[in-house]
């Protein structure tokens, strides 16, 4: 369950802006397409952390809402610029960019020239906002 | 407000460890991946529970050297990413593993987040982590040293002109961000007073050139054999830091 350690992740920087001073009220999570991330098990994993922080830290998260990112891409040599949805990862790469987005460099590429070197314009990984 | 959201996790993660060693140098071709696998061997063997992560995105080694077949491995999901035991005391995670051998070109900042997304999700259970760094003062190590300030570097160098002024180079620099070094480890090297001749310092081993050693790349026991007591000092300088 790696989704377990994102979630934990977006807990941690709530926990340290908190301690800082920061009045945190509402979380906002955009979780991008590439990484396609479980958000049934992130959401369920992100309320158990919070729910531990309120109960072992007194810090109360009042809410915190998941919204998603298409992924988009734009090639460093063509210029073309593509989404996944036009043209998907293979299936058989799909774990690794889900545990790396990055290593989509390795198993994908400009499906107009063929290039690795492209952007990763959109769509990532997991963002996190505060409100 | 954006937030890098993985940084207080990795924080937490790297201050877990007792000691975290980034293994550099200003120039490639100087060893970096052999000294640090085969320290990582001499400390786990020594019985130090010792993770090793190969921090060069794009261009990930370390495992050939272990003898490991990243096309065959993928690490184990649990609440993260668990790193491959290699052996009872020596946990090891590589790009690799992610990439399988194929290329990895990477952007500078791709390379951050790469290395981030590995240092935020992987699960170390071990006391000293040991990271083999792409060559010179590259986005990896000076993330890594943002990350973690309280790293200490061993910096790898041969004995030639332009590796002792690159060396020379990377000295300065630590000193001036006010970061730690173990010391040096002057690598192929048949006269190392030339380290203190030309850095005013004396190196903490000295590796000679081993003719044929790209024969041993891949098994452990001779990787060991033949570099275990050349590196014994710098072993005994990181056990006295634990």
């Amino acid at each position: 369950m790696h989704e377990w350690a994102l979630a934990e992740a977006v807990a941690r920087t709530v926990e340290e802006l908190v301690v800082k001073g920061r009045d945190v009220r509402q979380v906002e999570v955009v979780l991008g397409e590439l990484q396609a991330v479980d958000e049934g098990v992130f959401e369920l994993a992100l309320k158990e952390l919070f729910e531990e922080m309120r109960r072992e830290k007194g810090i109360d998260v009042q809410g915190f809402k998941i919204t998603r990112e298409k992924a988009a891409f734009k090639c460093q040599v063509c210029g073309h610029t593509w989404t996944l949805e036009e043209w998907p990862v293979k299936e058989e790469f799909r774990e690794a960019v889900h545990f790396v987005p990055e290593v989509v460099h390795s198993h994908y590429s400009c499906p107009r020239c063929g290039s690795r070197d492209f952007e990763i314009t959109a769509g990532r990984g997991v963002k996190v906002r505060v409100i | 407000m954006d937030l890098d959201f993985r940084v207080p996790l990795i924080r937490e993660r790297l201050e877990s460890f007792r000691l975290v060693v980034p293994v550099a140098s200003p120039k490639g071709g100087v060893g970096k991946t052999t000294v640090a696998s085969a320290l990582s061997l001499l400390l786990a063997r020594e019985g130090v529970p010792t993770g090793l992560l190969d921090a060069d995105f794009t261009n990930p080694t370390t495992h050939v050297m272990l003898g490991l077949d990243a096309e065959s491995i993928t690490p184990e999901e649990e609440k993260g990413v668990l790193p491959v035991r290699v052996e009872d005391k020596l946990e090891f995670m590589s790009p690799a593993f992610y990439s399988k051998d194929k290329p990895l070109p990477l952007r500078g900042h791709e390379t951050v987040d790469a290395l981030r997304e590995l240092l935020a999700v992987t699960r170390w259970s071990s006391r000293i982590l040991i990271v083999d760094s792409p060559p010179g003062l590259s986005d990896t190590l000076l993330e890594l040293l943002r990350l973690h300030r309280d790293s200490r570097v061993l910096i790898i160098s041969t004995c030639d002109e332009m590796s002792l002024l690159s060396t020379k180079r990377m000295i300065d620099f630590l000193a001036q961000e006010g970061l730690r070094s173990i010391g040096i480890v002057a690598n192929m090297c048949n006269e190392c007073s030339k380290i203190q001749g030309r850095l005013n310092t004396s190196a903490l081993a000295c590796l000679p050139l081993i003719e044929g050693f790209q024969r041993l790349e891949g098994n452990r026991d001779k990787v060991l054999e033949a570099l275990g007591t050349g590196l014994e000092a710098v072993k005994y300088r990181i056990i006295s830091l634990l």
